[in-house]
């Protein structure tokens, strides 16, 4: 097995499920590698994918090729931020097509980076650094930028991973941009819609109901609503004379929650301890789409309901990384 | 290496090859049952539907009835195939629209577990470093619920005897190893019931493996203006490259994409809005053939800053100045006859709207000696005294 994802210095993850979650992300890399080296356009349709891994994996992660293809199709694209597509290692093209992302780390600590890359393990065998696997991400430690540059691996920032409008802003200066920089949108208020009342509770720890709380972010005053059945969000801005709503896309909204409870003075907690040789973050509510992407790229892995908090564990050396990455959606981080 | 299907000879040359193998080898084209079934890199003539495994490729001659089977339709000299891959679906749907289909419950399959990296269906081109062990799995049909014991028989045989591969149970996965010599080339034969699946694999210097280069294609923008030039996508803090908005009038088609067919990219942009206020606006998944279109629109809007988001490829920024769209007085004045004369003096908004140029451009963006140009063109229509229209700035 350990041949299969790399010769050391790869340290593959010790839970059964997160290693055949490995196995069958590096082999879906593997067959992005072939394609590159060996197809004429360089990409691979998603249904050659699946055959390859199936092929690779039938009998060694599981006796019957329906669930090697079970396991495809959640690490290709499957669970919820936890997937190859998702912390960027492949990259989706129309018409069913993947393509494979160029090595790239991101820095996550002096010499520590999440290694993002449709390249397989094995190509990496010659760094002079350790990879760290987990069930989808992967982590190279011991390398500064240079190394990185040197070995073949362009070095990206945080901010260059989440692209734009992640940088680190005040909450209040985030809302406000926000409310200003995007196109206004009709009053979409009706039946079966409530405001954001800024407490834990209800589904994915937000709670939605009357009397909604508003924030103050430099002249204006904003509220977060929900529509019926989690169907869209809006920001409204009240201070002026008329209502004004801004239309929130998709994942965006957590953001936009966590603000407003960082300007109300209500900023959400998180825990982080240790377990063994893996970090556990420990959580009530649901994180921002880029916080998932950051952790899961990093090696973390979902592990648990524990009374009521989602738990995550995370290798010990994204630790840093994890909490810069919390602190930049305004949540409290509490060590143990 | 891909045949070319529209050639009718081919010439192949074969060091050292044996005399019994010189001449000229005819096949009848197209065939006399165009059928073929295999992968989707190598398949074989077949003369009918019998013997078929789930995951086989089939490249069938297309007929609209075939469209239900999905998948894609080839070119393969005059002929246009259908080629789908065989499923528990697409089976029953080719039986209803074909007819003698039969999935072999005896078939049996081989994959290439190591080397890793290899394409575990390609058993005839199978390469491997000296000494490090290849691993096949001989992986008996699901559907047959058999428990076959399948023989291996090294190619050219010598002793005339092959090597059974015991059992492990019904649809359980058995495997076979072996080694590789440098340059070395075995060929096995795996057999049960008068199915065959040949292996051939060579040894190969590894290092020389790891010198062949990936081919990645560069990913990024070509902009066709005074010369082509190209912009890789990448990170880091970058200036924006200057570019030209198109002369009014004229079409866009300065800008080609370069990366793999089919992606996809964002597209964000700042522009000054009617109340005069910075306004960003966005454009999502927009595919290489939409591109040139997209940017037109984009900049026909007067952004003044583009943020090109390849992903993990990297970003492009291109800032945006108008471009010297006058070509002469006369047809400045002609403009001016079209829109209207002012009423007053010449506003920067009336020598905007003469130059057809968004309302966000700085008069500093255009070539020297516009705004004066503008002005004496309507000083000269003003005097001629054929122009009564009024040039209405809301309008």
């Amino acid at each position: 097995m350990r041949t299969m994802l790399g010769a050391p210095p790869a340290t593959p993850p010790t839970n059964e499920g997160d290693v055949v979650s490995a196995l069958t992300a590096d082999q879906i890399r593997a067959c992005l590698y072939w394609g590159v080296r060996e197809s004429e356009s360089g990409r691979v349709h998603s249904a050659r994918m699946k055959r390859w891994v199936i092929s690779k994996l039938q009998g060694i992660s599981h006796h019957s090729a329906d669930d090697v293809e079970e396991d495809f199709n959640r690490v290709l694209s499957g669970d919820y931020g936890a997937n190859l597509d998702a912390i960027g290692d492949v990259i989706w093209l129309k018409g069913g097509f993947y393509y494979p992302a160029p090595p790239t780390a991101v820095m996550t600590g002096d010499r520590t980076a999440s290694l993002v890359s449709g390249y397989p393990t094995l190509h990496f065998t010659e760094i002079l650094g350790s990879i760290h696997l987990g069930p989808v991400g992967r982590t190279i430690v011991g390398l500064d930028r240079d190394q990185l540059a040197r070995v073949g691996i362009r070095p990206i920032s945080v901010d260059e991973y989440l692209g734009p409008g992640s940088k680190v802003v005040s909450p209040d200066e985030f809302l406000l941009r926000f409310a200003s920089e995007s196109g206004a949108s009709a009053n979409p208020i009706g039946p079966g819609w409530f405001p954001y009342r800024g407490e834990h509770g209800e589904e994915r720890g937000y709670n939605f109901g009357p009397p909604g709380r508003a924030a103050r972010a430099g002249p204006l005053t904003l509220a977060l609503w929900r529509g019926p059945d989690w169907q869209g969000y809006y920001l409204e801005n009240f201070s002026s004379t008329s209502r004004s709503f801004v239309s929130v896309q998709s994942g965006e909204w957590r953001r936009i929650a966590l603000a407003i409870d960082a300007v109300t003075g209500h900023a959400r907690e998180a825990r982080i301890s240790t377990d063994g040789e893996n970090g556990i973050l420990e959580v009530e509510f649901g994180l921002p789409p880029a916080v998932y992407r950051f952790l899961y790229a990093s090696g973390g892995a979902w592990r648990a309901i524990h009374a009521g908090a989602a738990r995550y564990s995370f290798p010990e050396h994204a630790r840093e990384g994890l909490k810069q990455m919390l602190e930049r959606y305004w949540v409290q981080v509490r060590s143990s | 290496m891909l045949l070319n299907p529209a050639q009718t000879t081919f010439q192949v040359h074969i060091r050292n090859a044996p005399p019994s193998l010189d001449g000229t080898w005819r096949a009848e084209w197209p065939p006399e049952s165009p059928k073929f079934v295999g992968t989707d890199r190598l398949a074989e003539v077949r003369d009918n539907l019998g013997r078929l495994t789930v995951g086989d490729d089939l490249y069938l001659p297309d007929a609209p009835n075939l469209a239900a089977l999905g998948g894609e339709t080839l070119r393969l000299g005059m002929l246009s195939y259908r080629h789908f891959e065989l499923t528990e679906s697409t089976a029953e749907k080719l039986e209803l629209t074909v007819g003698g289909v039969a999935i072999d419950t005896k078939a049996f399959r081989v994959s290439v577990i190591l080397p890793a990296l290899s394409d575990p269906n390609d058993l005839t081109n199978l390469r491997a470093p000296p000494g490090s062990p290849v691993v096949l799995h001989v992986i008996p049909s699901k559907e047959g619920g058999l428990d076959p014991l399948v023989d291996v028989l090294e190619l050219p045989s010598t002793k005339h005897t092959a090597t059974p591969i015991p059992p492990t149970g019904a649809g359980v996965v058995r495997e076979w190893t072996f080694s590789l010599e440098q340059g070395q080339l075995r060929r096995f034969d795996f057999y049960w019931s008068g199915r065959h699946v040949p292996v051939q694999a060579f040894g190969n210097d590894p290092a020389k493996e790891r010198q062949e280069a990936l081919r990645v294609p560069p990913v990024g923008l070509w902009i066709y203006e005074n010369a082509p030039a190209f912009l890789p996508a990448s990170f880091g803090s970058l200036d924006p490259t200057p570019v030209r908005r198109a002369p009014a009038g004229q079409t866009d088609q300065r800008w080609k994409l370069s990366g793999p067919d089919g992606m996809v990219l964002n597209l964000s942009y700042e522009f000054l809005d009617e109340s005069g206020q910075l306004t960003r606006g966005e454009r999502h998944n927009i595919e290489g053939t939409d591109f040139p279109r997209a940017m037109e629109g984009v900049l026909r809007r007067g952004a003044s800053q583009v943020t090109i988001d390849f992903g993990l490829f990297g970003i492009i920024r291109l800032s945006c100045r108008a471009a010297a769209t006058i070509a002469s007085q006369d047809e400045l004045q002609a403009r001016v006859r079209a829109l209207g004369l002012p009423v007053g003096h010449t506003t920067r908004r009336y020598i905007r709207a003469i130059l057809n140029v968004p309302h966000s451009t700085a008069l500093s963006e255009l070539p020297g000696g516009t705004k004066g140009r503008v002005r004496r063109a309507v000083l000269d229509v003003r005097k001629a005294g054929d122009c009564e229209k009024v040039w209405n700035a809301d309008s």
